[in-house]
Formats: structure tokens, sequence, C-alpha cells
């Protein structure tokens, strides 16, 4: 599974980078893909992942976010705000996965 | 207060999308900030040519004109750079030909911009004074290109020239009419002595929003804004700071770094560096000091541990494990010293800056630089850097009490939570 996470400058995103690929080591996760990126570069690389998961403090830009996610036809959803201070990896890739999941239903 | 709260919940968020949305604001900034990585590149340089110790500066001095080349190459640029990549950024939101737009807006600026009598470009005119000359030509180019688009406005062949003759002439003429409105006002300007267009733009616009845009009060409401909308859990820096204020502060960083290459005083205190060097340190709040509170006096397990995670990056002025995770977003205790901090360092800035006692900056530095490390390279004066200490301390002064009261309910919680197990505990081993 590829997941782009996205903030405002890819630099809070990228704490939870290596939090969340750890938490897939742990469980055994193959083909796990995991890159953080800020909201002006989402554009240039959207396509090459299967969902997107946003930081609480952009969502502001969910409307261009949302535009963007469906015309791509990706699943996006906004990181919790607790899961994201606590850099919850282990929460944040259930919600990925649980994301993945209604995705493939459609 | 809770009214107050949700009230202004309610109505922040649509604000912060207008604004984010805004396609002329958003060009303005994307086009702005893109010429920060050539800044900061042209820092390198300005320190190597004025390094802050006497014995290197001495070692360099033959060849200080030769680095100021670069220096010239970045800084001196900006507002030729800028005129492309606003017109770029905003060509590509329309979904027009975002590359001949860019061309255009350059071709437009040099019109603009008056040469010498010598014949040769006005090299002053590239620079920030060339900024806000950039910023409104790059947005009219587009703005017509356009509207010329909107309109079908093409010129009609007859019959047996082939159609893509027609499309052709169709792509050049938003910049014939561009490009000669720019000639006709630029003579009109000359018949009656107005000066040039860049002349005009300066004295009507720039200079009252530069002159508002650092004063005092303009910094402390940017800051206060900045604070607020990350209360409500919105990223204020990305909003308010990139998203509103850096072509103004980005153009009093540029007037500084062209005014210590020329040798003269360095005239802005405020600027990119005063907000990213002496406020976010840590991030946004000035809260590395909050998470060194937090790593070395908290008694609650949950604080200890986010003192664990959050010192790390908040050398580095990332906070939004402390923003986020203790949390101070929808936090009315921790609102309080959030917004106070920064608001104080803002004071303490300027007036050490204003009376002299600290050098004003002149390097850009890049915003993830650690505290104490970027004071001294964005001022060349080791003060920067005690500056920095001093902000620090004193947002640890305005933050200590609150986070006293937040530890205090964290530990109780903690308790309360571990009572609750215990009787839990207790009824199904009985």
């Amino acid at each position: 599974m590829n997941i782009l996470l996205v903030c405002a400058s890819g630099m809070s995103t990228g704490l939870l980078v290596n939090k969340m690929r750890m938490e897939g080591e742990k469980r055994n996760i193959l083909n796990l893909t995991i890159f953080a990126c800020s909201v002006d570069e989402i554009e240039k690389y959207i396509s090459h992942y299967d969902i997107v998961l946003v930081a609480p403090q952009i969502r502001y830009k969910e409307k261009y976010i949302y535009a963007l996610a469906s015309s791509k036809d990706k699943g996006y959803a906004f990181i919790d705000g607790g899961h994201y201070g606590r850099v919850d990896g282990n929460k944040i890739l259930d919600q990925a996965f649980n994301l993945m999941k209604n995705e493939q239903h459609f | 207060m809770e009214r107050v709260i949700q009230f202004l919940e309610r109505h922040l968020l649509p604000v912060a999308e207008v604004i984010a949305e805004q396609r002329h604001l958003q060009a303005l900034r994307d086009g702005v900030v893109s010429t920060v990585p050539l800044l900061l590149i042209g820092s390198f340089f300005l320190i190597c040519a004025f390094p802050p110790i006497s014995f290197l500066a001495m070692l360099v001095d033959p060849y200080v004109s030769a680095l100021l080349t670069v220096v010239n190459a970045t800084f001196g640029i900006m507002g030729l750079v800028a005129s492309f990549s606003i017109a770029y950024a905003l060509a590509s939101s329309y979904a027009i030909d975002s590359l001949s737009s860019g061309l255009l807006s350059v071709s437009a600026f040099i019109l603009a911009s008056p040469f010498t009598k010598e014949g040769h470009i006005d090299s002053g005119l590239m620079g920030s004074k060339g900024l806000f000359v950039a910023m409104i030509i790059g947005l009219l180019v587009v703005e017509v290109q356009r509207f010329m688009i909107k309109k079908n406005i093409i010129i009609k062949m007859p019959e047996g020239v082939p159609l893509s003759v027609g499309r052709s002439f169709a792509v050049l003429l938003p910049g014939v009419v561009i490009l000669v409105s720019i000639f006709i006002i630029n003579v009109m300007l000359a018949r009656i002595g107005g000066g040039s267009i860049p002349e005009v733009i300066n004295r009507v616009v720039t200079a009252p929003l530069l002159h508002l845009g650092g004063t005092l009060p303009a910094v402390l409401i940017a800051v206060f804004a900045i604070q607020l909308l990350w209360f409500f859990g919105i990223h204020g820096q990305a909003l308010v700071g990139t998203g509103i204020m850096a072509p103004i502060w980005l153009a009093f960083t540029q007037q500084n770094a062209v005014a210590k290459i020329a040798g003269e005083a360095v005239p802005n205190i405020i600027c990119q560096q005063f907000i990213d060097a002496f406020i976010l340190i840590g991030g946004s709040g000035t809260t590395l000091a909050l998470a060194v509170l937090l790593f070395t006096t908290v008694k609650s397990n949950q604080l200890k541990a986010l003192g664990k995670m959050s010192i790390l990056p908040g050398f580095f002025n990332i906070n939004e494990p402390i923003t986020f995770g203790m949390p101070i977003v929808m936090n009315p205790i921790m609102m309080i010293p959030f917004i106070m901090a920064p608001l104080f360092c803002v004071i303490t800035t300027f007036v050490f800056m204003a009376s002299g006692i600290v050098d004003k900056p002149y390097v850009l530095a890049p915003w993830t630089t650690p505290a104490f490390v970027s004071g001294f390279l964005v001022t060349g004066d080791w003060k920067g850097a005690a500056l920095q200490v001093l902000n620090f301390v004193i947002a640890g002064i305005i933050y200590y009490p609150f986070l006293k009261i937040w530890d205090e309910n964290k530990v109780k919680e903690e308790q309360e939570q571990m009572n609750a197990q215990l009787s839990r505990g207790n009824k199904t081993t009985f």
C-alpha cells in the first residue's frame, strides 16, 4: 500500500513517516510505502499513491484536496488531532487501512 | 468564554478557506515564496563575504566582490524572478499555458522598467524595488490573457486560410495587447513627467504597504492572528505568515541584504528572519521553552512522554506534537501563554534591535535552523544568539505557571483512571 501524508510543508508529517514504517514492520506488512510532502506539492505526487492522509492543521485546504483526490479517484482523510499530536503510528496506520478498505468497496 | 470560542471557530475556518483558496493571493504567495531557495543560496555567499568573525573576514577580504556576484544574481533579481513565477502560478491555476504567461510577464516587467541612459537594464529595479511591480504585472498579464481567451477575441481569417494560421495569431494577440499597453503607458508617463511605471507603483502601492507592514503594531497583529488560528488547529503561519505577509517580509529581507552589500546600514528590523529566528523559536508560539519544560519538570506520565517526543523536533522549530499532543489546540488554559509568549518576544526583539544593542538581520537562514545558531547566523552578531536565549527564557517564564496547572490536571486525571482500574480489578478478583 502506498500512503501519501500531507501537511503545510511536509515537516511535521515527516515525523510520522518513520513511526508508521516502524509500525508496519512490526505488523509484517510488506510493500508499504509512506511519503510526506507539502500541500503545494500534492499534485506532483498523488498519482503514485493509493490514499492521502492529511494533517489536521491544513483542514482549510479541504476543498482543494477533495477536488484533487476525487479527480484522481483517490481516497483521502484528515488525521485526528490527538493521534497526530502523539505521532501515533499505530492508530494512523489503522486509519490508513480502514480508508483503503472503504475505497475498495466502491 | 466558551461561546466566544465556538463563535470564532465557526467563523474562522470559512475565512481561512477563502484566504487559502483566493487564487490571486495564492499566486502572489507561491510566486514570491519560490524565490526563497535563491535567497538562501545568496545568503550562504553573503555569510562567506561578510563572515562574523574578524579573522575570517580578513581572509576573505580580497574575494568579497567576487562572492557578491552570487548575491547579486540571487537577491538582486528577486523581482525579475517573481515576475515570472507569479504569472506562472496564476496561469497554472487557470489552466492557461503557464510557460508562455511567465515569459510574457518577464518581457512586460522589463518593458515597464526603464533602462539606464547607457541603454542597460537598471539592476536596481530587478530586486525588491521591482517586487511589487512584478506582482502587479504578473497578475495583470494573466488576467488579460484569460479575458481574451474567455471572450474568444481572435483575429478572423478570410476563408481559405488554414485554421491553424488564425490560432497561431490568437496566441500572440494577448501578448501584443499587453506589451503595447505598457509601451503606451511608458510614453504617456514620460510626456506628463510622471516618472516610470515602477516609480508610480512604488509610490502608490509599495511605499504605503511596506510602511504599514514594517511597523510594530502590524507584526503584533500578524503574530496574534497566527497564534489565534493555531489555537483553533489551523496552520496560522502558513496562512497568515507565508500566505499574506511573506511578500512584505521578504522584500524587507532583500533590502537588508542589498544594504549590507552596498556597505550601508541595514535598514529594517521587521523582515522574514525577525519572525523565523526570533519569534518562532521552537515553532509557532515560541514553544521550544515549553518543550524543554515538558522534558524536565512535569509529573504526569502523558506530558513526560510528550516532552521526550517534542524536544528534538522543537530544536528544528517543528512543534505539532505539542500543539496537537498537549494539546494547545482548543485548550483555553494553554491558549493564554501560547498567544502571550510570541507577542512578548516580538516586543523584546523589536526594542533590542531598534536601540541598536543587537544588529538587524541581513542573512536569510532556513526556518528549520535551530535556535541559538540562527540568531547568530542571520545577524552576524553574537548578541543575536543572546537575544534568542532571552526570548527563550521569557517564553519559559510565561509558559511555566500554565504548564503547572495543566500538569496537575493531567496527574489528577491519570490517578482517577488508575483508581477506576484498581477498583474494577478488585471487583473481579473478589
